[in-house]
């Protein structure tokens, strides 16, 4: 449900947009059945969340589950949609990959070490479909200030983000079905939402990361930060240029 | 109370008390142990547990989806340092099946972080059906049901 006191708001189709209201359409296509609900109070500012859900770059860095038991690699095609307005996004995965294990492996051991014949012993809970037919196999959509709806596989769930104060935000999880979902496809759905929430094999280290920024940036209020998406050594290349000085501190930037 | 059902409750002590001891010593391990083959353990909060919603924060549905937990745990995720103190009591016995108890117990736990912080993480019942195995008893099904719906942080050792 969503709402708004302003009169001079615009219709809510217009304010989501065309592209996020279809990938919405795309996740929500019958009537939905709730199969649960869960909180989880992160100790960080609202805008660390929602920050978290639309950067594409942390998920391959953190949440290393499906790389260390090679379910997902970092080969694997996608893409981020982001609304004419701006206020909106949708990441998206495809289940197919581009490029080899061979590659994804080599990519990935830089980051993060890489257990050889590393596997799970009951890997059931990952038996998924690709129950709308596109090839999507996750896709993390937000709608601001503050809805999230996320198809991972075959779990489905919104979450709501709830400020609590400068320094507290409740995040609240409503995980659905559909009323024509067959008795297998409800046990999917439950044994994938193993993936997210509080205690998610994907998910659970949202609910901690978010907490060492707020506690991190306390204490460098006057300092700044560039950051330059695609990594540093890569701009410097490109612009033959050294990098940037933090212009309040004249620290070098980048950390 | 005859003696064989003094002794029953005796084993039931022990059984959770073995547990407990083996979630706060770290030794996660060994928690799958205390499964059947084919249990069913599941995470979930009274709201969810008393409306007849099936979701599970965790859900497993065999040893073996336990024992990955504890792999992914060790190796895959990251979550801060911490350790729980278990304080589990009030051990009924609610119906008795051939071979089969349900059996309900409350829990506390106190989560301390690295730093000292120390918060009291969860409160609930276990509820949960147990079978005669060789040495004692193991759990067949159980059901972890939290009387609040708020995780703080996260939920990274199982309870």
């Amino acid at each position: 449900m969503f709402g708004t006191l302003s009169a001079d708001a615009p219709p809510l189709s217009d304010y989501i947009g065309n592209d996020i209201g279809g990938r919405i359409g795309r996740v929500m296509r019958g009537k939905p059945k709730i199969l649960g609900t869960t909180s989880q109070i992160l100790h960080n500012n609202w805008k660390l969340y929602i920050e978290n859900v639309k950067d594409t770059y942390h998920a391959s860095l953190l949440h290393t589950f499906f790389t260390t038991f090679r379910i997902s690699r970092l080969t694997t095609a996608g893409g981020v949609a982001i609304a004419e307005s701006g206020a909106h996004h949708a990441s998206y995965t495809y289940g197919e990959q581009r490029g080899d294990n061979a590659t994804s492996d080599q990519l990935y051991s830089e980051i993060h070490s890489l257990h050889e014949d590393y596997g799970l012993k009951d890997p059931r809970f990952l038996d998924s479909v690709d129950e709308i037919g596109d090839g999507i196999t996750l896709q993390i959509l937000s709608v601001f200030p503050n809805f999230v709806l996320q198809q991972i596989h075959n779990s489905i769930a919104v979450r709501l983000v709830l400020p609590k104060g400068p320094d507290e935000t409740e995040l609240q999880w409503t995980y659905i079905g559909f009323e024509d979902d067959d008795a297998v496809m409800t046990e999917r759905r439950l044994q994938q939402a193993n993936l997210v929430g509080p205690a998610g094999y994907v998910s659970m280290e949202d609910g901690a990361v978010g907490g060492f920024v707020q506690r991190a940036i306390k204490g460098g209020e006057d300092e700044c930060s560039v950051i330059e998406m695609g990594g540093r050594e890569h701009a410097r290349k490109r612009r033959g240029r050294p990098r940037p000085q933090c212009a309040a501190s004249g620290t070098p930037g980048g950390h | 109370m005859d003696l064989a059902e003094i002794a029953r409750r005796l084993e039931l002590e022990t059984l959770y008390t073995d547990y407990a001891a083996c979630l706060d010593t770290d030794a996660l391990e060994r928690w799958p142990e205390f499964f059947t083959e084919d249990c069913h353990y599941r995470v979930t909060s009274a709201e969810n547990y008393e409306a007849g919603l099936p979701l599970g924060l965790i859900y497993a549905t065999s040893q073996n989806m336990l024992r990955d937990r504890v792999s992914a745990l060790r190796d895959a995720n990251i979550y801060e340092p911490q350790r729980y103190r278990h304080l589990i009591s009030g051990i009924r016995i609610e119906r008795e099946a051939v071979g089969m108890l349900n059996v309900t117990a409350n829990f506390l736990v106190v989560r301390t972080m690295q730093d000292g912080g120390m918060i009291l993480f969860a409160a609930g019942r276990y509820v949960d059906r147990v079978g005669r195995a060789e040495g004692g008893w193991k759990f067949a099904r159980k059901d972890v049901v939290l009387d609040s719906r708020q995780i703080d942080t996260l939920l990274a050792i199982p309870l």
